[in-house]
């Protein structure tokens, strides 16, 4: 199981490697930046989504330290993915703006390759559905939305938009901000196809609400002033 | 000459450093004894046989939710919390059972106690005896039966939440 965790894991982290070093094969210096940006920030990412799910669900990580190396146990993936932005965004403080377009588009299809993982995990099912290509969990069973799989492939076809937005305007925060709007907007669209114990609207949903709204505001403001220049 | 009103690096440094000690620490805080009981409500655990277990699946009118648990086992405590939350939301449609392995009688009531599992039915199987019969090495172990007792998944190792909620419903709705 911890394996095939694994295999998602370094799947997404493939995709995300290997497409940078597509994007900036012409310009290494770059390529390498955003690869260890990339790194640093999952890392980070994962320390911090890991603690605040811990202390979220009632461990305490001082007691029990080992218990931060069992990420199956749950990653808060909102605590995640602010930490990965805001230590990029700290890295590349010097050239904040270039720095993080140059990850953006590694970012969305690193993520899409982490939510295909699921067919290595046995994990892509969510809601049950009527739709024709939903699948069942056990033969004869409920078919259900392959959720995780629609979010890959919105995320993939995000990643090509924020790499078009990038290639047009390099540099400006447009491809930042498309991608932290788009990432968000899949999550806004896919959550509520998820298992999840609990019902209703939940916290995290809201600050990726806010999130769409923050970044969206962010990508309309820079085509306003991209016109009026 | 330019002005500059950044402050010192240093300066930075500590405020930033303060900062995350005082999060980490308000964290902290809140998350200590979140959701845990007292030992003393806790009774001891009566023991199972594999037999009987099987006999109580196959006579139960709902699905039930089998897992294996010993609290030396570290991944144990980190789906604990998950399993309270099962318990808590589906408890009215789904059985909980949890079988305590290979354990002592005091480690498996302070256990129960730290995590607020009072929810869950809980067994007592030092020799490991059920896992045994059931199919399944080391802990947790995590079994989902349909209702009249036919295994629909089992699930090795530390289980998340989406597929604890997943197997959860599938039972449920067949049920």
């Amino acid at each position: 199981m911890e394996f095939r965790l694994l295999g998602a894991a370094a799947g997404g982290f493939a995709a995300a490697w290997g497409s940078l070093a597509l994007i900036h094969r012409a310009d290494p210096a770059v390529r390498r930046s955003s690869s260890d940006l990339l790194v640093t920030g999952v890392i980070a990412g994962l320390i911090i989504g890991r603690l605040w799910a811990m202390i979220a669900t009632g461990t305490n990580p001082l007691a029990h330290p080992g218990d931060i190396l069992i990420v199956r146990g749950g990653v808060d993936t909102i605590a995640a993915a602010t930490t990965a932005v805001l230590v990029c965004g700290w890295f590349s403080r010097a050239a904040l703006w270039p720095g993080l377009d140059a990850l953006a588009p590694g970012a969305m299809f690193g993520l899409a390759g982490w939510h295909a993982g699921c067919l290595l995990r046995d994990a892509c099912l969510g809601s049950p559905t009527g739709l024709p290509w939903g699948w069942s969990a056990t033969p004869g069973g409920v078919d259900r939305h392959p959720v995780e799989l629609y979010a890959a492939l919105l995320l993939i076809a995000a990643g090509l938009a924020v790499l078009r937005l990038w290639r047009r305007h390099p540099g400006t925060g447009a491809a930042t901000l498309a991608a932290l709007m788009t990432a968000a907007s899949t999550r806004a669209i896919t959550e509520p196809m998820r298992p999840v114990l609990g019902a209703g609207l939940t916290a995290s949903y809201v600050v990726v609400l806010g999130i769409v709204v923050f970044a969206g505001f962010g990508v309309w403001r820079q085509r306003h002033r991209r016109r009026q220049v | 000459m330019r002005l500059t009103l950044r402050p010192r690096t240093d300066d930075i440094s500590k405020r930033s450093t303060r900062f995350l000690a005082t999060v980490v620490l308000v964290l902290l805080t809140a998350a200590c004894g979140a959701g845990s009981v007292d030992i003393t409500d806790v009774p001891e655990l009566p023991g199972i046989a594999p037999t009987e277990l099987r006999a109580r699946l196959d006579a139960s009118p709902d699905p039930v939710v089998v897992n294996i648990w010993a609290s030396w086992c570290a991944p144990c405590r980190s789906e604990a919390p998950l399993l309270r939350a099962a318990a808590a939301e589906w408890g009215g449609s789904v059985t909980f059972i949890g079988i305590n392995v290979r354990d002592t009688q005091d480690g498996a009531r302070r256990f129960i106690a730290e995590f607020g599992l009072t929810a869950i039915e809980h067994r007592f199987d030092p020799s490991g005896a059920v896992p045994a019969e059931f199919g399944g090495v080391g802990v947790p172990l995590t079994y989902f039966f349909y209702a009249g007792g036919e295994l629909a998944y089992v699930h090795r190792g530390v289980i998340d939440q989406r597929t604890l909620a997943l197997w959860i419903d599938t039972i449920a709705r067949a049920g």
